[in-house]
């Protein structure tokens, strides 16, 4: 059983946030609020979860306190990052030259927990549309896992870097992961995985 | 202030209003960007024109809604995007959401059926349904000095344009900004290429 913090930046908290997959829970804060905790506060939380609509600038001023978070718990960052706020974003995103059907194919590489038993095709469409789950790179650091790709160039998707200290960092450079989390759908499993691989972040 | 030619915009920190308005046609419209959590009576100083980009946080902007309506009763024009919750900040403004159809156009033979209805409003000169035309996600209403400029598929307005509290109002559920700066939706990038240009000679020919 995992202890999320989501940074909530809208006026409605998304469903599968709100009530998220059994046994985990996420506590909801608005975003500004975390200037209020100090890091012990923080050390309760097993992961924080940072949607697409997240005020990065103001993330960027919480950069020293994320850095340290990260390091020993994990951190989902949705979206594109254009004001970085990790060392580890700070590469840049960079949208697919051209947005068609072939470029924004989702091909998944092999063995991660978080894609088992998920497609390519999948991710791909949303409903028979493709693009909601990524439309380009945000460029992966040095030591990066590609977890997904792009079109025929295998353009980076999904990556994970693993910090010294156990903790873990899924960066997912599109729209808000749980917005797949449709019961009934191949998708319906993603985000309690993700919460699962979150929460094991500083186990080993 | 009601003079003032001046452009402002209220981007929320987001990746997607970074892009956006670094991005052609958003990158060049206005003069100032101002933060929302930096929005206040001084940094508003000398705006003519306050645009609340799309997705900005309805409740984050209750919290100024009273230097909103110092700017609007100063004579400012305020352009309000779509998913900003104007009923939250704007009095008399309601907002009823829709059921968004992210699927509609599949069909080859659907129609969203979004409609102009003031087409020869100046902030829609040379622009047709199809420009307005990707999601639905609410109606509004308003004072009745609030004309509607666009109407959904009910015939219910989600676009408005008027005198209001002692300024100008537009203010709108469609969101561009928003599309355009998540590169998703081409038909956002061309809205903007079009709205912002009128939006620009508005500001500067009708005072």
């Amino acid at each position: 059983v995992a202890r999320f913090l989501f940074l909530s930046s809208t006026v409605e908290v998304p469903g599968p946030v709100a009530r998220p997959p059994p046994p985990h829970t996420i506590a909801v804060l608005d975003q500004y609020q975390l200037d209020t905790l100090c890091d012990d506060d923080l050390l309760a939380f097993d992961g924080m979860i940072l949607s697409m609509h997240a005020d990065q600038r103001h993330l960027g001023a919480a950069a020293r306190r994320l850095d340290a978070f990260v390091e020993r718990s994990g951190l989902l960052v949705n979206g594109h990052v254009m004001h970085p706020f990790l060392p580890e974003l700070a590469g840049g995103f960079a949208p697919l030259p051209e947005r068609t059907l072939e470029t924004l194919t989702v091909a998944i590489g092999p063995g991660h927990d978080v894609f088992r038993g998920v497609s390519g095709v999948d991710l791909t469409f949303r409903r028979g549309v493709a693009g909601f789950w990524a439309r380009g790179t945000q460029t992966p650091p040095r030591g990066a896992t590609i977890l997904t790709t792009l079109g025929p160039k295998h353009a980076p998707c999904d990556w994970t870097v693993a910090r010294p200290g156990g903790g873990r960092l899924f960066m997912h450079p599109g729209n808000d992961v749980w917005t797949f989390h449709e019961s009934g759908t191949a998708t319906a499993d993603l985000w309690p995985k993700l919460l699962d691989w979150l929460g094991g972040a500083g186990h080993g | 202030m009601a003079d003032a030619p001046l452009i402002a915009v209220v981007d929320n920190g987001t990746a997607y209003h970074a892009t956006a308005l670094s991005r052609p046609p958003a990158d060049a419209f206005y003069a100032r960007s101002i933060p929302l959590t930096e929005l206040s009576d001084e940094t508003l100083t000398g705006v003519g024109t306050l645009v609340v980009a799309c997705r900005c946080n309805g409740r984050w902007l209750a919290e100024r809604r009273a230097c909103l309506a110092r700017f609007l009763a100063g004579g400012g024009r305020l352009i309000a995007m779509g998913e900003t919750r104007p009923d939250l900040w704007l009095d008399g403004v309601g907002f009823s959401p829709r059921e968004t159809n992210y699927w509609w156009w599949l069909d080859k033979e659907a129609r969203l059926g979004i409609r102009i209805v003031a087409p020869d409003h100046p902030l829609l000169a040379g622009m047709t349904d199809a420009d307005l035309t990707w999601h639905e996600h609410g109606v509004l209403t308003a004072p009745p000095q609030m004309r509607p400029l666009a109407v959904n598929a009910e015939g219910l307005p989600l676009m408005l344009e008027g005198p209001f509290g002692g300024g100008r109002l537009f203010v709108t559920t469609l969101d561009p900004f928003y599309h355009h700066g998540c590169w998703f939706m081409p038909a956002t990038t061309r809205f903007l290429g079009k709205f912002l240009p009128n939006l620009c000679s508005w500001t500067t020919r009708y005072r």
